[in-house]
């Protein structure tokens, strides 16, 4: 007799027989219970995308974390020419002495910068400072449907696809690409949030040993996060220094047209647009209440960089900022000889240029100018 | 628009949630046409017209057939429908396959021609529906099921969305009657629909998608790997394909569900077949008792002495394999599989237990491997590469196809849901859960399934069928 109360109080729901309403919500909340809890952990346990070391430089970073007084932001353009330890020796000779941590990542805009910033600041690194953000696009970028990477995937925040929503409507586009881009985003951010297909590395990233002495970790790990072009192995770098050394006429171009139209390059208003200003107002309330300042670096580079952000500096939305784009005021920033390709400094001319700013950083810290 | 994306989920969501708020059959009934022509044209909206098409002529048809008394005019219906439809498959399906070797002979003629140069684009699921609404019309012929009279219902019997791309194959037989009964929501079958999807979800985003990341570069160019890594992909390939379009058909009959409907049975675990003939009692049934009804029986079946059933089984999977594309290597795959069949005949090798189970296992995958590469070859050349390559003629390398972690857990997830499938452990364990625990536990199996997706969506590998 008591079996069959069982069973038909377990056949509430199935064929033919009413759920009522209270036990309808039961079950929802139930599956949402776990669903949810599952992909909650999940997503603590979601190791950053591998891309360029990225993994490896965050944790590398992080085993030390509380030592570091500054930490650099940004693409290649800072990855490949910040040397901290050359930077810190100039610095410490201008008076200054404060451990760094190159946390620059190759094709990092200005949104994965800035989910990274969140990362750290979240962490509140006892010493931490300062941070030196590449001023970079903020690039609305949207892959095909569907088509996304894990690096495409894994900044998309509740608070950097806020922006980036935010963002899309002060942009000037046509309705239907603003509609397709938010949703590509809105659903990036579903994809990240649910930790969709990061099961393998997740299973990967408890079950390998976390400090499994990788190439790439041992040179962050020396270096602090710092790995020249000249170190990466594979065909690809090989061909692009073999490109550039067998012709280097690009650049050479590029330098002669940037100082020709000097003045245009200074002045461009365009400039301004491609900088999400309320995302930079962000930031700054965000270094505010993390008592950390900022400087933001427009780094050696003409192809495809955006002219530096003097409007917002002078609006007073970037607090600091210190420029590399003009050739004629570095010029060997531009030579040949100190490039391994168009877009990046050599080792030896990452060396020289670590110097060049950690002078220019050390003049701003110490009361000069801000911004030039 | 596939099951395993994010955007079908939304689609469902309006479907479902309009289709049960609608208070009357005939609305719903509209509802769910709209849907299906909304899924269909996020493919492509040009090829409605050809589901329009092949909907009036059928309909027109089946009218037709009802009316007429006279032998003679019944045929010519039939036959007007048989050309309609397959003149339309044999133009967007067949038309290289007919075309190409006439320009090529023209051009060895030395007669100038330019007519292979039109580019045909297949319309994703036409062979499937175009033999759903064929079933029809044979049927009003056969006089087994009474024409329709309403149109709209059976527009929604050709274009009903969950099996419009990639089956099941329904008959109208199974599909009309339902449209007469009244649904009502709390009739749909939640549990076991909820867990058919959950199970073709894994099947196809967690195991076949994973898959495909491995064997996908071996096809790209055979002729790079050797013996090993060739029986690796092989063996893989059949799993991924079963995979894939189980999982597809799992989804379709379970979201078909969730608006009342029922979807015959596509697949019986037909990996774990003992011969090619069992393969074909678990695999796709809904396309070889098609073949068996509408072409294997009609031309005599094993009726007609030894040699003509022979024949018959020839011709008609020379047809199923043709069924998959035009190309020679299909009709050959169907051959090849058509041989197996006579073989096993002769043999006794697909009825009894000649020799002990393991060693008909043996012989089953050794049989079907020999076939993927006819299948997926897509190209004759590429076929002969991957066969070269099996058999030691091409590169001297041991190598296996690189296999990470991600294989292992998608693997070992496969085995355990296709062991608790093929056993009936989830079933009988599930069935004994009560619904708040039955919700527990499926949403942590839908975050799992979530998790361990494989990142990039795959088409469904029978949508170019």
């Amino acid at each position: 007799m008591g079996k069959k109360v069982k069973k038909a109080k377990n056949q509430d729901s199935r064929d033919g027989k009413k759920l009522g309403l209270g036990a309808l919500l039961r079950n929802v909340a139930a599956f949402g219970l776990t669903f949810s809890l599952v992909l909650l952990c999940a997503h603590k346990l979601t190791p950053l995308p591998p891309d360029y070391g990225l993994r490896d430089k965050f944790d590398v970073f992080v085993e030390k974390e509380d030592e570091y007084d500054a930490v650099f932001f940004g693409s290649s353009r800072i990855a490949r020419s910040v040397v901290p330890e050359l930077f810190e020796k100039t610095l410490e000779e201008e008076g200054i002495g404060w451990k760094t941590y190159n946390l620059g990542i190759p094709a990092m805009e200005a949104f994965e910068a800035d989910y990274l910033i969140r990362k750290v600041l979240a962490r509140k690194p006892a010493r931490l400072k300062w941070v030196l953000i590449e001023a970079n696009k903020w690039d609305l970028g949207t892959p095909e449907f569907g088509k996304y990477t894990e690096r495409s995937v894994f900044w998309h925040s509740i608070p950097e696809t806020r922006n980036l929503l935010k963002y899309i409507w002060t942009f000037d586009m046509e309705w239907h690409t603003r509609y397709l881009t938010a949703a590509n985003h809105i659903l990036q951010c579903a994809w990240n949030l649910s930790s969709y297909g990061k099961g393998p590395s997740i299973v990967a990233s408890l079950l390998l040993p976390s400090d499994e002495p990788g190439r790439r970790r041992a040179i962050f790990s020396e270096s602090r996060g710092y790995m020249s072009l000249e170190q990466e192995v594979g065909k690809e770098f090989e061909r692009r220094r073999k490109a550039f050394v067998e012709d280097p006429s690009e650049l050479v171009e590029l330098t002669r047209l940037a100082n020709q139209h000097v003045a245009r390059f200074r002045k461009l208003p365009q400039s301004v647009v491609r900088y999400n200003v309320d995302a930079l107002r962000e930031q700054q309330k965000l270094f505010a209440e993390s008592g950390v300042r900022a400087i933001y670096i427009a780094p050696p580079t003409i192809k495809g960089a955006l002219p530096p952000p003097w409007i917002l500096y002078e609006k007073g939305i970037l607090p600091n900022l210190i420029t590399y784009t003009l050739p004629r005021d570095y010029p060997f920033l531009y030579d040949v000889e100190w490039h391994f390709d168009v877009d990046h400094l050599s080792q030896a001319g990452a060396e020289r240029y670590s110097k060049v700013l950690a002078a220019d950083v050390a003049g701003l810290i110490n009361g000069s100018d801000g911004g030039r | 628009m596939i099951f395993t994306e994010s955007l079908f989920f939304l689609f469902f969501a309006i479907a479902f949630a309009v289709h049960w708020l609608l208070p009357r059959n005939s609305l719903r009934k509209i509802w769910l046409l709209i849907g299906s022509y909304v899924f269909y044209a996020a493919w492509d909206w040009r090829f409605l017209s050809l589901i329009w098409i092949s909907t009036i002529v059928d309909f027109m048809a089946g009218r037709m057939l009802g009316r007429q008394k006279a032998p003679l005019g019944r045929r010519f219906w039939l036959v007007a429908s048989l050309v309609c439809n397959l003149g339309l498959l044999g133009v967007f399906k067949y038309y290289h396959f007919f075309i190409d070797p006439a320009a090529a002979l023209l051009e060895w003629l030395g007669i100038p021609t330019s007519i292979s140069s039109l580019q045909v684009i297949l319309p994703v699921g036409i062979s499937f529906y175009t033999f759903q609404t064929l079933s029809y019309t044979i049927d009003v012929y056969r006089r087994k099921l009474e024409p329709i009279g309403n149109p709209l219902d059976f527009a929604l019997f050709v274009g009903f969305f969950p099996q419009l791309v990639a089956g099941p194959i329904v008959r109208a037989i199974q599909f009309l009657p339902q449209l007469k009964d009244k649904k009502k929501l709390v009739d749909v079958a939640f549990r076991a629909n909820l867990i058919l999807f959950l199970i073709g979800y894994i099947k196809k985003a967690c195991v076949a998608d994973h898959i495909a990341a491995f064997i996908d570069p071996i096809y790209a160019d055979p002729t790079l790997f050797g013996m090993h890594a060739q029986w690796q992909a092989l063996l893989l390939y059949a799993i991924q394909i079963y995979c894939d379009f189980s999982g597809y058909s799992d989804m379709a009959i379970a979201t078909a569900g969730f608006f009342g409907f029922r979807l015959p049975l596509n697949f019986d675990f037909p990996l774990l077949a003992t011969s090619v003939t069992e393969f074909w009692k678990r695999w796709h049934l809904t396309l070889s008792t098609w073949f068996r009804d509408y072409l294997y029986f009609p031309l005599g079946g094993n009726k007609r002495g030894t040699a003509r059933t022979y024949f018959n089984l020839l011709l008609v999977f020379m047809l199923c394999g043709m069924w998959h594309g035009g190309s020679w290597l299909f009709a050959i795959w169907g051959l090849f599989h058509g041989v197996f069949l006579i073989f096993e005949r002769l043999t006794g090798m697909g009825r009894t237990s000649a020799i002990g189970k393991p060693w008909r296992h043996l012989y089953f995958w050794f049989v079907i491997s020999l076939t993927w590469p006819l299948f997926r070859g897509e190209t004759f050349a590429k076929g002969m590469q991957m066969y070269q390559g099996m058999f030691g003629f091409g590169p001297a390398t041991s190598q296996f196809v690189m296999i990470d972690l991600v294989w292992w857990v998608t693997f070992a997830g496969f085995m355990v849901v296709h062991a608790a499938m093929y056993r009936k452990f989830l079933h009988s364990y599930i069935n004994g859960l009560s619904d708040w625990k039955y919700s527990l536990i499926y949403g942590a199996g839908a975050a799992l399934a979530l998790l361990f997706s494989a990142a990039d969506y795959q088409p469904f590998i029978y949508f170019q069928f």
